[in-house]
């Protein structure tokens, strides 16, 4: 069985490729790190993940991306993993939909674009903890 | 008012009482009869009663007076009152005085003395007669004369009245262009505030990538500082030659890869690695895949089989993230620049009363990147753009055209569906389709849409003056518009004449 898998996901190479840089930098080698362009995408990596059984622990998803929003996304695999850890990284702020993912995916918390590193990485650790 | 005075002039008293008597018993008592008895006394009489304000109707004078002869006193008396009737009486007039009198006086009358009673009274009522005939048509002519000149400045406080009404009008008419302007300029304005909210996602997106970079950066600048001086102590000849093959192979790794292929290499190389006999091999895959390697692993296998693997390889992946660090700062700041440079160009007022020759890919190119937000959500945008030549216009005023077009259209798909952008040259003008797969527009909507003020959406979210707007616009650059729909979709045509050539 493989290390767990941290999930990131979003339109924007730039934004990935940074998201795996800091999370390299602050966890090292204790976790993969996938990326995902969008909720279909990312949904496909879940499903890989998961034939290969290993496990998926946390997801960083933004919100506004192309085809499925990131609420819309993250809801569904609440339905399939209610354990995994839920963080929304987003530009924009719709109330509605965060409500809605507190509510229905259990969102451990929103975070908004430009992000701050300590932030994002306090962020993950206190979700990791709750596991 | 006095009374209207016949005056008599006679140097014989008999006579000056015999003519009031008979005037007297002959006419009614409206007149005053004055009597004279010199031709001096006479004129000194005739100007005290011009002076009281008497209207002199008739004069009957004797010709021969001892100090002035008659035809002379009517003369001297016509001079100072024109219109009254001059009457002469005498027995021995020649030819010659009552011709002057005539001429000089305006003699109406010449009577022989002695008179019949019957012809001084017919003389005398015919005179006043006359007398009034030509008083009443002074009068009418008097009033002639003010209802003309009433009339004249009627006519001239018309003219004013027109002008300033005039005046009225075209300041109206200028402040109602102005509105329109700022109308124009409002409906813009409104389009780019529904479209905040996007831009702000759209631009920190790369402030994120720019602020999250800065971190790695740093970071990685700190380690590289205590791994160099480590690995240059301490690494053989093969390992430095593998270190400077795997920074090149960096250097040259571009393209930031798409996490599915990447993942399918990924896993290529945990097998290879692993057939390689390689422990951790998935660990190993992913730090190769990170610096770009995804085959060709077999000259680096002597490398990865060294107790020096891990010093090698996390020098020149920290290395690795200052490059990809500055190339995805770079990156972030081009599409920021982007984003606030089509921003700043929607949003300028054009003051440009000049057509610009302008390339109308780019113009649309546009509005295409300020909306990139909201197209990405669902849209495929399709363009189909042949070569054009510039043409002259009103470059920003065609960019609120293509929004208003790109804005309809999206709203008209609900966000998800297909929009075709068409670009060509037809003959001597530039044809540009937008073309929607859209719920379309009712047929008996079609006539209404250009409109000012028709809107189908909410209340509060269009103003319903976008297509009356892009109309203008469009005339204004003397093209056409055209809308075909159907349940299926809509296409809106634009056709921009190009200038003949001289």
């Amino acid at each position: 069985m493989s290390k767990p898998v941290i999930l990131c996901v979003d339109d924007e190479p730039i934004v990935l490729e940074s998201l795996r840089s800091q999370l390299r930098e602050a966890f090292g080698e204790c976790y993969i790190y996938e990326v995902a362009q969008d909720a279909d995408d990312a949904l496909e990596v879940i499903d890989e993940i998961q034939a290969e059984s290993t496990d998926i622990i946390l997801i960083v998803s933004d919100w506004l991306m192309p085809g499925m929003k990131g609420d819309e996304f993250l809801i569904q695999v609440h339905g399939r993993f209610p354990h995994v850890v839920k963080i929304m990284l987003t530009g924009q702020a719709d109330a509605t939909a965060i409500q809605r993912v507190q509510e229905e995916a259990n969102l451990h918390k929103c975070l908004f674009k430009p992000w701050s590193e300590s932030e994002l990485i306090n962020t993950i650790q206190s979700g990791l903890a709750k596991l | 008012m006095n009374r209207p005075a016949i005056v008599c002039v006679d140097d014989e008293l008999i006579i000056l009482q015999s003519l009031r008597d008979e005037l007297r018993n002959n006419l009614a008592a409206d007149f005053t009869i004055e009597l004279a008895d010199s031709g001096h006394s006479a004129l000194e009489l005739v100007k005290e009663l011009i002076e009281e304000g008497y209207h002199l109707p008739l004069i009957i004078s004797d010709y021969i007076m001892p100090d002035m002869r008659g035809d002379e006193l009517l003369a001297k008396i016509h001079q100072l009152s024109p219109q009254t009737l001059k009457v002469m009486l005498t027995g021995q007039a020649t030819v010659e005085a009552v011709s002057h009198a005539i001429q000089h006086a305006k003699l109406y009358r010449y009577m022989a003395k002695p008179w019949e009673s019957e012809d001084l009274k017919l003389t005398v009522s015919e005179a006043l007669n006359a007398y009034q005939q030509t008083q009443k048509l002074a009068a009418q002519h008097q009033e002639l004369l003010k209802l003309n000149q009433a009339l004249e400045e009627a006519n001239l406080s018309l003219e004013q009245r027109v002008a300033e009404r005039t005046q009225e009008l075209s300041q109206a008419l200028e402040s109602l262009q102005m509105a329109q302007e700022s109308l124009i300029q409002s409906e813009k304005m409104a389009a780019l505030g529904q479209l905040v909210a996007g831009v702000a996602h759209e631009i920190n997106t790369p402030m994120g990538a720019i602020r999250a970079s800065i971190g790695s950066l740093n970071t990685a600048l700190g380690r590289s500082l205590s791994d160099l001086p480590l690995l240059f102590r301490t690494l053989s000849e093969e390992r430095w030659a593998d270190f400077q093959h795997l920074l090149t192979i960096t250097a040259n790794h571009q393209d930031i890869l798409i996490s599915r292929q990447e993942r399918k290499a990924r896993r290529r190389l945990t097998t290879i690695l692993t057939n390689h006999g390689l422990e951790q091999a998935e660990d190993l895959a992913m730090r190769l895949i990170l610096l770009g390697i995804t085959d060709e692993v077999e000259p680096l296998l002597p490398l990865l089989r060294s107790e020096d693997c891990d010093l090698v390889l996390n020098t020149v992946y920290t290395l690795a993230i200052q490059r990809n660090s500055g190339k995805r700062i770079q990156l972030a700041v081009e599409k920021a620049t982007q984003i606030v440079s089509a921003l700043k160009s929607y949003a300028r007022q054009s003051n440009s009363t000049e057509m610009t020759e302008t390339d109308l890919c780019k113009n649309i190119d546009l509005v295409l990147t300020i909306y990139h937000n909201s197209l990405k959500q669902g849209i495929e945008v399709k363009k189909d753009y042949n070569k054009v030549p510039l043409i002259p216009c009103y470059p920003d005023e065609l960019t609120q055209v293509w929004t208003n077009l790109i804005h309809n259209a999206i709203h008209a798909m609900d966000g998800h569906g297909e929009m075709t952008i068409q670009l060509q040259q037809v003959d001597t003008s530039i044809v540009v389709k937008f073309t929607d797969t859209g719920c379309g527009i009712p047929p008996d909507l079609q006539s209404k849409i250009f409109d000012p003020f028709f809107t189908t959406k909410a209340v509060g979210e269009g103003s319903g003056m976008g297509l009356s707007i892009v109309q203008r616009i469009i005339e204004r650059h003397r093209g056409q518009i055209r809308v075909e729909s159907q349940p299926s979709g809509t296409t809106f045509t634009i056709v921009l004449p190009l200038p003949s050539r001289a």
